[in-house]
């Protein structure tokens, strides 16, 4: 639009230029007339003023003008329809809009004084308040403009003055490109002359005339069969035969021919697709049976396309079990056109030819066909992603079974190592006490040794014990007051606590979804590790405090505050440890020190890394040697279920 | 309480010899006035208490005045002994002390459940088990009072 307005504008500058003086703005019709030669022009210029002025009256008073003045013959067509153009576009008024595709019909004419007659008529349309008339004429401009057919509008003695687009690509007309003066131009020698001698006079004579002609391209030469229709066009205010209307549509073998290529590359192209396809490609018609299969079909399903066309999925790719269902609401679809599965990937149970079923995954489509509709099932073998699928499962069922065999084993291995055990110490027991006046002091230093031993390994036993119990034996998760646990600990603890001089402090703790009992053994094993590895110079101070952390990346990834995780913290200003064997220290008998130093089996942390994993969480330590230890453990809030 | 100290009889089931030999070791160390019958496992623990087979004799089966009961034995184990013997009127009064070596929860509160007097574990050492048994002996025969 701008760019009109700045074409207007330059020529509205370049008008005025010239005829400023002898003009002046109101007077655009003298101009015109001034103009003679260069109507086109003249008919810019007016379009580009009355862009600024009152569009009505000016293009009234211009008709008025133009119809009293014949413009000289052999003016340019193509300037004229510009202009006129340009014209309607400028004035942006409905009634000489309509107006100007009057015009512009009949302007087209080389004959001007019909031309302008026309206008003259056409004004008088609008002025007497017939706007329908030119709506119509209007609409059927439009109309012959968008025909595919050719449509020429000729003087009665068969001299074109209009062609439609498809007419001009017929013939091979550039669209601006001037019309021949003779029908002659665009068709076969005997068609023109059929034409002349026999279609022109019937149409005189009868008003139409109906055959078959040959359209002659212009620039190759290529002859094109239409079936040929000429109406005879009166003029509606005097009865007067005005023009013809020839209308070409093309027909006979080319048309076959030209029809049969496109449907022909169109088959050829679907088909290229289809068989390209790696996934099979299934094909119903609106009865429900196989019309398309694939080649991909062929090779999953295990049959040859032919004898699967015309069968009915329900009977060759999918089990009746499994179909059965399907098919009903394929059937419904089919009948209403819609349903619930368009678009959607189900998964299904396929057979193949052999009978070995697979899992697939199926998608429709639903097209139309002669107004009938068409479903195409898109259909992938996800057999092996199902296999891989199974197999993790599978591993991963394995997996916690052997877990869960090792747990069971080191239980029932502890337990029955035990009772061995039990009787060395009973029966060395008895020994040291009945017969020890029947040792000399080295065997009863030999007997205490093999005690000692005795006792110790029955501790490791016991603690290995202890930590398989961590999965066997757990509870289920109740909601645990923190506070309320660490204070029954630390009650436990009380004498020992006031034996080293230590001092425990409980900061604010919250209430979490957990097994109390190895919460409680969590805190009992911490707190009395913190007291444990004290320094021999300080009095230990133990503070144990615990609150909620959201855990952002979490709580992004998957978007529940029931992933926020509790951290509970142990800290004491103990001996403290290397960094270096922060992850060693939870390891099962590992100990950092001499049993003579700090006794224990080494067990203590590995059981408290089980009971936090056992929670979904998790235990970390961190320490400096002779600055304290700080134990975190960080416990999801909620649970979903225990692990193990 | 009787004039003289009075012969308690125990009977002991127990696949485990030397545990027998222990409590046997034990009451002799205590000093104590002592029929301790033993019993491999459930089945024949009922024979003993029924007289069938080779307690048929009921002068080699006296009725016990308390029954240290292992859990764990072939055959017949004590849990289900246990059930069956505290299902029997006649015997249903006679304590029953669970002596085993399991310490799991499970066994502990199923064996108060199934009507044992008490629970066990035993112990590591000798001198435990020698306190263990004057302890039970003077709980039993001493300060309880047992139906005669």
């Amino acid at each position: 639009m701008s760019d009109l307005v700045d074409l207007l504008r330059s020529q509205e500058s370049r008008i005025r230029e010239e005829f400023s003086e002898r003009t002046g703005r109101a007077d655009v019709a003298d101009a015109a007339q001034t103009m003679g030669e260069d109507c086109g022009a003249m008919l810019e210029a007016v379009a580009a003023y009355l862009a600024q002025d009152d569009g009505q009256e000016a293009a009234a008073r211009w008709a008025r003008q133009l119809s009293g003045q014949a413009p000289k013959a052999g003016l340019s067509q193509g300037r004229v329809l510009a202009g006129l153009s340009c014209f309607a576009q400028a004035v942006r008024h409905q009634a000489v809009v309509q107006l100007d595709h009057q015009v512009v019909l009949l302007a087209a004419l080389d004959d001007l004084d019909e031309a302008v007659d026309a206008l003259r008529r056409a004004y008088l349309a609008i002025d007497s308040g017939e706007p329908e008339i030119s709506l119509q004429r209007q609409a059927l401009a439009l109309v012959a403009d968008e025909s595919s057919d050719f449509v020429c509008l000729a003087t009665r003695h068969g001299k074109p003055f209009y062609l439609n687009r498809a007419g001009r690509e017929l013939v091979g007309l550039e669209e601006k490109s001037e019309l021949s003066s003779t029908l002659h131009d665009y068709h076969s020698d005997a068609s023109w002359e059929r034409l002349r001698d026999e279609a022109v006079p019937a149409v005189n004579r009868r008003g139409r005339w109906e055959g078959e002609c040959q359209l002659r391209h212009r620039k190759t030469g290529a002859l094109v069969d239409v079936q040929t229709r000429i109406l005879l066009v009166r003029d509606p205010a005097t009865g007067k035969s005005g023009s013809m209307a020839i209308v070409h549509r093309p027909g006979g073998k080319q048309r076959e021919e030209a029809l049969a290529e496109a449907l022909a590359e169109s088959e050829a192209r679907k088909h290229a697709i289809l068989e390209s396809a790696l996934d099979p490609i299934v094909t119903i018609d609106h009865e429900g049976v196989i019309t398309e299969f694939n080649r991909a079909a062929e090779s999953v399903f295990g049959y040859p396309r032919n004898t699967v066309l015309g069968t009915r999925p329900s009977e060759v790719l999918f089990p009746p079990a499994s179909m059965a269902g399907q098919q009903i609401r394929i059937d419904r679809y089919l009948e209403a056109g819609e349903g619930s599965m368009l678009g959607k990937r189900t998964e299904v149970t396929a057979v193949r030819a052999g009978g070995e079923t697979f899992p697939a995954e199926m998608a429709m489509t639903l097209n139309y066909e002669h107004g009938k509709p068409l479903m195409t099932f898109f259909i992938r073998d996800i057999g092996d992603h199902k296999r891989a699928e199974e197999e993790q499962a599978r591993y991963a069922a394995e997996l916690e079974r052997s877990n869960h065999e090792l747990e069971q084993f080191a239980y029932v291995a502890s337990h029955d190592l035990q009772e061995p055990l039990r009787k060395i110490r009973t029966f060395g027991d008895r020994l040291a006490s009945s017969c020890s006046a029947a040792l000399d002091p080295t065997g009863r230093e030999c007997v205490e040794r093999m005690q000692t031993a005795a006792e110790r390994m029955q501790s490791l036993i016991q603690g290995l014990l202890s930590l398989s119990r961590v999965t066997t034996k757990g509870q289920d998760f109740v909601p645990v007051d923190l506070a309320a646990v660490a204070a029954e600990v630390v009650s436990d603890l009380e004498v020992h606590i006031q034996q080293v001089q230590g001092r425990v402090e409980l900061g604010r703790m919250p209430s979490i979804m957990a097994d109390p009992l190895q919460i409680r053994q969590l805190l009992q094993n911490l707190i009395g590790n913190a007291l444990k590895f004290r320094r021999e110079d300080e009095p230990p101070v133990v503070r144990v405090h615990a609150r909620f952390v959201g855990d952002r990346d979490n709580r992004q990834a998957r978007g529940s505050p029931a992933d926020e995780q509790c951290r509970l913290v142990v800290e004491d200003n103990g001996v403290g440890f290397e960094e270096k064997y922060a992850e060693r220290i939870f390891g099962v008998f590992q100990r950092l020190h001499t049993r003579e130093a700090y006794p224990g089996t080494g067990i203590g942390l590995a059981i408290c890394k089980k009971i936090a994993e056992r929670h979904g969480g998790s235990i970390a330590a961190c320490s400096t040697p002779g600055q304290g230890a700080v134990f975190t453990v960080l416990l999801p809030a909620v649970h979903r279920k225990p692990k193990g | 309480m009787d004039a003289l100290p009075r012969s308690f009889t125990i009977l002991m089931a127990d696949d485990d010899d030397e545990d027998c030999l222990l409590v046997r070791d034990a009451l002799a160390l205590n000093v104590i006035p002592h029929d301790l019958r033993t019993v491999p496992d459930g089945v024949e623990l009922l024979d003993y208490l029924d007289r069938r087979g080779k307690y048929e004799d009921r002068r080699q089966s006296p009725r016990p005045d308390l029954i240290l009961l292992d859990l764990n034995m072939p055959r017949k184990d004590g849990r289900e002994a246990l059930g069956e013997l505290k299902a029997d009127r006649r015997w249903r009064q006679i304590p029953v002390v669970v002596l085993t070596t399991s310490t799991s929860d499970d066994d502990i509160s199923f064996s108060y459940r199934s009507g044992a007097s008490s629970y066990i574990a035993k112990p590591s050492t000798y001198q435990a088990w020698v306190e263990l048994v004057g302890t039970l002996h003077k709980y039993w025969f001493e300060l309880a009072r047992l139906p005669t």
